[in-house]
């Protein structure tokens, strides 16, 4: 990066949440703040069979006013996408348009896109033939075919960049984001995340008895396991310079990603969490900061014994004694796990907690784990915190981490 | 700005293994008809670490064989490949669709209590990308791209901008995808739709396999004392949106990779046409692009061999070549032009690497 380039701040002027706590900035940044859970008895698809019935399910969530594609053909993936890209535009002043092609970017993450139209898709195949299938309603289906609809009902002239990099998905969108703004290569990044709640992610993750029927307590000596969620979350990233002359708000900074990879099992973290601490470390070089300029972690923290007990081992590699001493919290146990929006929401929720100068409890956590020795955030706190990480990991070794800081007054 | 160079090829598809196996042009000459599939245990024969892979999905062992042979043909062993300085970006487009095809059938039919770990954990998309960040040891940002058939050259655009950021001294990029029933059966679908609706041409039959490729700066390959097969010169992405305009947009992208390469794209002297939709109305763009003199470059057909093998096509078509390049069958440039169901296009300026 050189020139007027390397000057480059990345402002975030535009955001859009949903999750189990509801649609908007303002209902999740309220609840999460309150620590109230948004788990409730899954709706979505029987759930007889399971040991888990419960999950981060959004509730009522509101018809999408489609205009190009038939209603009946939109994968709740998509629903939950538009929502979530349309406060965020609206929110940055940008729901207009007009977009020029060469100077706006998107890229978002999933992890499975529209499954639950493919699975009734499938659903027919098995049960009744193939005969009895009809292609034109999988139209929605595949992974990239929802942020190529949204982007269409939106107007927005481009081709998605779309990682499906499991539970790290929405973060490395972010991270992209970021970067391509930054380097000058666009002016506008729209990126962000979803994953619909469905019977095969959840069906899967019951197989790799990864879901607790008890509370989500991630980092507490009794954590037993994951809760599902499902949601999505855009931000808009701008170059700082243009927002503020376009008089645009500003909700805080990006100022580092770092990325890597486990290199040690498909599904298992590595127990040292060698390539989780790379990617923070990574993340803190980018932003130019030391361990101690970091005011608070918002965790990856699922809840599951193997996940916690890395991301800690992670965190102290990569910030030293400051690891014990930061505050980390994660705020899976309130709205469960958005797999491919998780690193979204995270982002969203963090920019929140810096504006705000309070810091998101870690819901449930009771009982201290010595192979967890963090700081964990048992209520939610006031600070006067200026820069934070979010870590998220998934599957296949995947590690991100994103650097905020708060806005300046 | 540095070039990027394609310093090894990997593929593995219905009738062709190996870099050697494109530039001689196998791919020219179809087989009896039917599926377009890999041979059975042709991947078993190739991969990597032994016993260690043998249950994962074929998405991921096309992957894993195709890139065994790009590090190696690159110069690289299976040891001094990878680490915190390396890259690896994966594009697909439907993944293992059998395996969760599998779960989701035991699920229905016998419940969640019988469904296998193993197919679900294989069925999610970045299954191909995290077996080969094990295999090869790939510590640097590991990625899986999802799209249509231009998803390689996202993957080639990704793979550039961290060569080109110092994030990572050399990127594998990957196209994989797997045959399976259920999507042949929806293609074949959509198919016999579009011909009632519009008497569209026939899409090729979904087909199967990998290609990767080693990307690297010019310099880095140069210190290392390789010879590139080939630079990737430009590239450029878009979307159609609708039919008629694919013609249009194409013969735009097709121009517009050119920009900055030294060439135009009438100095093309081959073109690699796409291998699944809009593949009429796409040549008639690339025609109005490249065939501004008497003599129009010859027009390489990859489908009649391998059929579409969606996510892997890009990288596939890029492969081809550069491995024929690098072989001296033509001097470049040539233009890869890939197009997806939805409009979403892309076109790859493959040339001579640069002299040093």
């Amino acid at each position: 990066v050189t020139g007027q380039a390397a000057q480059r701040r990345v402002a975030v002027t535009g955001m859009g949440i949903v999750t189990a706590h509801g649609c908007g900035k303002a209902i999740n940044w309220r609840r999460t703040a309150a620590g109230e859970p948004g788990i409730r008895p899954i709706t979505l698809f029987p759930t007889d069979g399971y040991r888990v019935t419960a999950a981060g399910e959004v509730p009522d969530l509101p018809t999408v006013p489609w205009r190009r594609l038939k209603a009946c053909r939109a994968d709740r993936a998509s629903s939950l996408l538009y929502h979530a890209l349309a406060e965020a535009l609206q929110d940055a002043g940008l729901s207009a348009g007009p977009w020029d092609a060469r100077r706006v970017t998107m890229a978002l993450g999933t992890t499975l896109g529209g499954m639950r139209q493919g699975q009734r898709f499938h659903e027919a195949y098995v049960r009744k033939g193939p005969g009895a299938t009809r292609a034109s309603r999988v139209q929605d289906h595949l992974a990239h075919a929802q942020p190529l609809h949204v982007a269409a009902e939106f107007d927005i002239p481009v081709v998605p960049l779309v990682f499906g990099n499991a539970c790290a998905s929405g973060a490395n969108a972010v991270g992209h984001g970021f970067r391509a703004v930054r380097a000058g290569d666009a002016d506008v990044a729209l990126c962000g995340g979803y994953d619909p709640l469905c019977e095969f992610a959840f069906a899967g993750f019951q197989a790799l008895q990864a879901l607790t029927p008890e509370l989500c307590r991630p980092f507490d000596r009794d954590r037993s396991g994951l809760t599902m969620g499902e949601g999505a979350a855009v931000l808009v990233l701008e170059d700082r310079a243009a927002a503020r002359g376009r008089g645009a708000r500003c909700w805080g900074e990006v100022i580092g990603y770092g990325e890597s990879n486990d290199a040690f099992h498909m599904t298992r973290p590595d127990p040292q969490g060698t390539g989780a601490a790379l990617a923070i470390r990574r993340a803190l070089e980018d932003a130019g900061l030391a361990p101690e300029d970091v005011d608070y972690v918002n965790a990856h923290g699922t809840g599951t014994p193997f996940n916690d007990a890395s991301e800690t081992a992670a965190v102290l590699a990569a910030l030293g004694e400051w690891g014990r001493d930061v505050p980390v919290s994660s705020t899976k146990p309130l709205v469960g796990h958005l797999l491919g929006a998780a690193g979204a929401a995270e982002a969203v929720l963090t920019l929140l907690a810096l504006r705000e100068g309070r810091l998101p409890p870690n819901a449930n956590y009771a009982v201290p784990d010595p192979a967890c020795a963090l700081r964990v955030l048992r209520d939610s706190a006031p600070a006067d915190a200026r820069v934070a990480l979010s870590n998220s990991f998934g599957f296949g070794g995947a590690n991100a981490t994103l650097a905020f800081r708060r806005a300046e007054a | 700005m540095d070039p990027v160079v394609v310093s090894g090829i990997g593929v593995l598809c219905p009738g062709i293994a190996g870099r050697a196996a494109l530039a001689d042009g196998v791919w020219d000459v179809p087989p009896a008809g039917g599926a377009r599939r890999v041979a059975e245990r042709a991947a078993d024969l190739r991969l990597p670490g032994g016993r260690a892979f043998r249950r994962v999905a074929a998405a991921t062992k096309f992957a894993l064989a195709a890139t065994a042979e790009a590090v190696r043909d690159a110069g690289f062993t299976a040891g001094d490949f990878g680490g915190e300085r390396t890259a690896l970006i994966v594009g697909i487009t439907h993944g293992a669709v059998p395996y969760s095809a599998e779960f989701h059938r035991v699920l229905l039919l016998e419940g969640p209590a019988s469904a296998s770990p193993l197919h679900f954990s294989e069925s999610v998309p970045n299954a191909p990308a995290g077996n080969a960040a094990v295999a090869f040891d790939v510590r640097g940002p590991v990625h899986t791209l999802i799209g249509e058939e231009p998803v390689g050259a996202q993957a080639i655009e990704l793979g550039a901008r961290l060569l080109r950021d110092g994030t990572a001294d050399r990127c594998l990029v990957v196209g994989t995808e797997e045959w399976s029933a259920v999507v042949a059966h929806a293609y074949a679908q959509v198919e016999a739709a579009t011909r009632r609706r519009r008497g569209g041409e026939p899409i090729p039959p979904l087909g199967e396999g990998a290609a990767a490729l080693v990307l690297e700066l010019a310099a880095g390959a140069a210190a290392r004392g390789v010879k590139p097969a080939a630079q990737i010169a430009g590239w450029r992405l878009g979307g159609a949106g609708r039919e008629p305009s694919v013609e249009r947009a194409v013969r735009d992208l097709v121009c517009g990779a050119f920009l900055g390469t030294g060439y135009a794209a009438t100095d093309a002297d081959h073109v690699l046409l796409p291998l699944g939709s809009h593949r009429a109305t796409a040549g008639r763009g690339v025609a109005a692009a490249c065939d501004g003199g008497a003599d129009p470059a010859p027009r390489l057909d990859l489908a009649p061999c391998v059929g579409n093998p969606a996510g892997a096509t890009n990288l596939l078509q890029v492969a081809t070549s550069a491995a024929l390049i690098a072989a001296g069958r033509f001097l470049g440039p040539g233009v890869a032009v890939s197009a997806g169901i939805t409009g979403t296009l892309s076109a790859t300026v493959v040339t001579a690497p640069p002299e040093r």
